[in-house]
């Protein structure tokens, strides 16, 4: 039921899988070694078909939800862990095909193509080809800005968002989706006071950066690293799973999930009992495929880690799994003060000048007043996020001093986590 | 420059480029800039004294709480939580947050039962917790009120506080009424209504002037509460209009009061609050005496008992007036178990149902399953409280159900049973219904399956409370 609730992406997701964890709405149910599959009826005519490996674990529903997994894929789990469905000898067409897909593209993967002369010489003539366009697009953007400082940023307000979505969209035929989605960020930047600094804020940030690409060449190649990543160039997972591995008793202390554009990203925050070294897992999922995810959320895995290349280090490929463990237990782990976790934002920030959120680890203890909600260690931090867990934090912490884990960023401490009697409590 | 003048550049318009590397500086500046403030290290909660409990509880509470219907999802939670009470637990804490916002949400829309059943399995880091929370804290004030809420609070809570008052000290609670003299007279009536606990011949004086009040609604709450003491001067009044009413005989004969005395004596507000259609005719103003009047009192007056008035009525300019459903208000007014075991036969009212113990109830719906129309059957069964359907009436209610599977297919007798045997059954006795209700709930040809689903979670759910509560091995 735990690993049930931790594959969950949200509380709500929690709430609706459960409300489907009855056999009223189920037909077609059934699961056979590591494959589970069920259709769901809806409220629509034909029924949602579920699809599940549970050792990944995997999920595959033909509803379309962008939630992954989606209430029916959770719901179908509750129903399992609860023992309502049994093993059978049949399995349904819909999840044979999908299980063999599976293994197809894993077999696939296992056994990399060798790329021959010619096709090594394309790529790199598209590379050049893209970095051209970048080239060519920054500038562009340069110009954009350029403008709008010379006109003033109080002239036109009306008129900015459509401009900002033009830009952000020649930003695209540029091959630059990482900058095209700070456009289209800024675009919605809601009208409160402090709005103008918002905009220069990030006109700036986004001209360092077009300044960055035109001298990358100069750049330490980690920042010049960064500087592509931020722009929206990607790193093959092959690439990075060839280098050097952290091996690590990896605790997964939390995890969120947001939407961008077409594709959602599912971000897994781990932490290494042995190194202290923390790490950032990204999954991705588009089109209703679904995350293809076995990090979850309290437990432990031994495991190697690849990290990409850029500075500071934290965005990471899981390799070899050495072994996992449901829960992770016995462990203290190493909160600091609000004035080391500051520092660390700080030389993250002097690393990746383009980066807003640093994961830390504070002990302290966890108060309300009037004005929110704050980690007390000396002196407090004003804790953020959604009210609900904030509330959820203070009760099973009851201001005891504990270790809190979460993101740290401008807005305060985002917990997601927070660490008692040896044991990871996810929020 | 500093960032008021770079903003101010950047607003009016600027040539100068520099502004964007200053621009870059700043937002970076900001993005390592957390919001800190000096605050003192806060207490630490208490720890709850009783234990919690256990996980398994966690489990099936987290499914109530997710349970889509409102009025079921309320209904399995305040079960669950007057369970956990009984077995001397409190909540765990991983719980506190989600009930205290569904109790709040139900509180909202006016029923407070879940909160009044979450207050007394808070334990004390949840009462810690629920004072933090300004809309958790007024829900808690309202069921486990403090003094200064009279002089502080809104009426809700000054309501709570003097009812609470009452139970323990109803000479100080009825001080407080006194003192009330002054405020509004919606205020003062919800006041009075108040001293209903612990209400005793003391309070006679002070509701006797409040039964001349110049507010109707003031009036009418006082006479309803002097109607409950069988000796006030209120009730030994209407027992002497009665006299004045009635002849005796075995075929009394009445006279209509008049109207000066029915509404000197708000006789037709009271008989009113308590479900009687009253109008203010010749025998509107009889049967509004009947129904207040004591039962006993019918020898005294007449020289017949209630159940023989009520099949034989009384003479009114010649005409009979029936007297059952009066007497019947009566009956349930004073909880009088005997006339109501005597009157259901003749009157087969289920309104009597509830004045008699559990036991009988149970077996007078047993004896009467075969025998009653399907429709009625659901009203009958309705009748018993949450938990107190036997398991022999509910093998029988089953049968029923089963029986409707190859008949009728009624889809409103189909789903009211099936509501009522997994919402009343005692969940000690149901677990083995389960299988059952699932089957039904397989059958595609049933027009009740949904409900029959329902109800197979219904009853897993409270079956799983009971036995995660008294699970030891985790303890």
């Amino acid at each position: 039921m735990h690993q049930v609730e931790s594959a969950a992406p949200d509380s709500s997701s929690v709430v609706a899988g459960r409300k489907l964890a009855k056999p009223g709405p189920w037909s077609e149910v059934g699961v056979q070694a590591d494959l589970l599959w069920g259709s769901c009826q809806g409220s629509g005519k034909t029924p949602y078909r579920v699809s599940i490996d549970t050792m990944a674990p995997a999920y595959r529903c033909s509803c379309p939800s962008r939630k992954f997994p989606c209430k029916h894929a959770l719901g179908l789990l509750f129903l399992w862990a609860e023992g309502q469905i049994a093993e059978t000898g049949e399995v349904a067409d819909f999840a044979r095909s999908w299980h063999e897909a599976r293994q197809n593209r894993a077999a696939a993967k296992a056994e990399p193509k060798e790329q021959t002369d010619e096709q090594r010489a394309a790529a790199e003539a598209r590379a050049a080809r893209r970095e051209d366009r970048v080239g060519l697009g920054l500038a562009e953007l340069e110009r954009f800005i350029a403008d709008q400082l010379q006109e003033g940023l109080g002239a036109h307000t009306s008129d900015r968002p459509a401009r900002l979505k033009r830009v952000a969209a020649r930003m695209i035929d540029a091959q630059a989706p990482g900058i095209a989605s700070r456009l289209r960020e800024l675009a919605i930047l809601p009208q409160t006071p402090d709005w103008p600094a918002k905009v220069i804020d990030e006109y700036g940030s986004l001209s360092l950066l077009a300044k960055a690409w035109r001298g990358r060449e100069k750049l330490p190649d980690d920042l010049a690293h960064v500087v592509r990543q931020r722009i929206g160039f990607t790193t093959r997972t092959q690439d990075v799973l060839a280098t050097p591995a952290l091996r690590d008793r990896w605790v997964v202390l939390g995890m969120t999930e947001a939407d961008e554009e077409q594709v959602s990203v599912r971000r897994v925050w781990l932490w290494g009992r042995d190194t202290g070294q923390r790490a950032l897992v990204l999954f991705f999922s588009a089109g209703g495929t679904g995350f293809d995810t076995n990090l979850l959320p309290g437990s432990q895995v031994d495991a190697d880690l690849h990290f990409y290349p850029g500075t500071p280090r934290l965005r990471a490929a899981v390799g070899t799994r050495h072994a996992e463990q449901p829960k992770a237990t016995g462990w203290a782990m190493p909160g600091g003060d609000i004035a080391t976790a500051a520092t660390e934002l700080r030389n993250a920030v002097v690393a990746d000048p383009w980066l807003t959120t640093w994961p830390v680890a504070i002990h302290g203890q966890v108060a309300a007043n009037d004005q929110g909600f704050w980690l007390v260690a000396e002196t407090g931090l004003l804790l953020c996020g959604s009210q609900n867990d904030l509330w959820r934090l203070l009760a099973e912490t009851g201001s005891q001093p504990v270790t809190v884990f979460g993101e740290l960023s401008a807005a305060g401490l985002r917990p997601l986590s927070f660490l008692t009697e040896g044991r990871v409590r996810v929020l | 420059m500093n960032h008021a003048e770079l903003l101010a550049s950047a607003l009016l318009g600027s040539t100068d480029l520099e502004l964007l590397d200053e621009a870059a500086r700043h937002a970076a500046v900001r993005r390592t800039q957390i919001p800190t403030r000096d605050i003192e290290a806060p207490p630490v909660a208490p720890s709850s004294t009783s234990p919690e409990a256990p996980a398994g509880f966690c489990r099936v509470m987290q499914r109530m709480l997710a349970e889509k219907s409102a009025g079921l999802r309320s209904l399995l939670v305040t079960e669950a939580l007057q369970m956990v009470a009984k077995a001397e637990q409190v909540i765990p804490v991983t719980l506190l947050v989600p009930l205290l916002e569904a109790a709040r949400g139900d509180s909202k829309m006016g029923d407070t039962r879940m909160a009044e059943a979450l207050a007394g399995v808070l334990g004390e880091r949840g009462r810690w917790l629920a004072a933090q929370h300004p809309i958790w804290q007024a829900l808690h004030r309202r069921v486990e009120p403090e003094p200064s809420a009279w002089d502080e609070g809104s009426t809700q809570e000054r309501v709570a506080w003097l009812r609470h008052l009452r139970a323990s000290d109803p000479a100080a609670g009825r001080e407080l009424v006194a003192s009330a003299k002054g405020e509004k007279a919606a205020d003062r009536a919800q006041f009075i209504a108040a001293l209903e606990v612990g209400l005793s011949h003391d309070d006679e004086e002070l509701l006797d002037s409040a039964v001349a009040s110049r507010s109707k609604e003031v009036a009418k709450t006082a006479a309803e509460l002097l109607s409950r003491l069988p000796s006030s001067t209120w009730s030994q009044r209407l027992e002497e209009v009665a006299a004045g009413i009635f002849s005796p005989g075995e075929n009394p004969v009445a006279v209509a009061p008049s109207t000066s005395v029915v509404s000197a004596n708000r006789y037709l507000d009271v008989a009113a609050a308590t479900g009687h259609q009253v109008s203010n005719t010749p025998e509107g103003r009889v049967l509004a005496i009947v129904s207040l009047l004591n039962p006993r009192a019918w020898i005294r007056l007449c020289g017949v008992d209630a159940q023989t008035l009520a099949s034989r009525g009384a003479q009114l300019d010649g005409e009979v007036v029936e007297l059952a459903t009066s007497l019947i208000h009566a009956t349930i007014r004073w909880r009088d178990v005997e006339l109501a075991r005597a009157l259901y036969p003749i009157t087969s009212d289920f309104s009597l149902l509830p004045v008699l113990p559990a036991k009988e109830r149970n077996d007078l719906i047993a004896a009467q399953i075969k025998t009653t129309d399907r429709r009625d059957l659901v009203r009958l069964v309705a009748t018993l409280p949450t938990g107190e359907l036997d398991a022999e009436v509910a093998v029988m209610l089953m049968e029923v159900l089963v029986a409707d599977v190859q008949g009728a297919k009624d889809y409103a007798v189909g789903r009211s049973l099936c509501e009522v045997i997994s919402q009343r059954a005692n969940p000690i006795q149901a677990e083995s219904w389960i299988p059952r209700f699932r089957e039904l709930a397989a059958d595609t040809s049933l027009r009740y399956q949904s409900a029959a689903a329902t109800a197979a979670t219904c009853l897993t759910l409270r079956v799983g409370a009971l036995k995660a509560i008294h699970h030891k091995e985790h303890r």
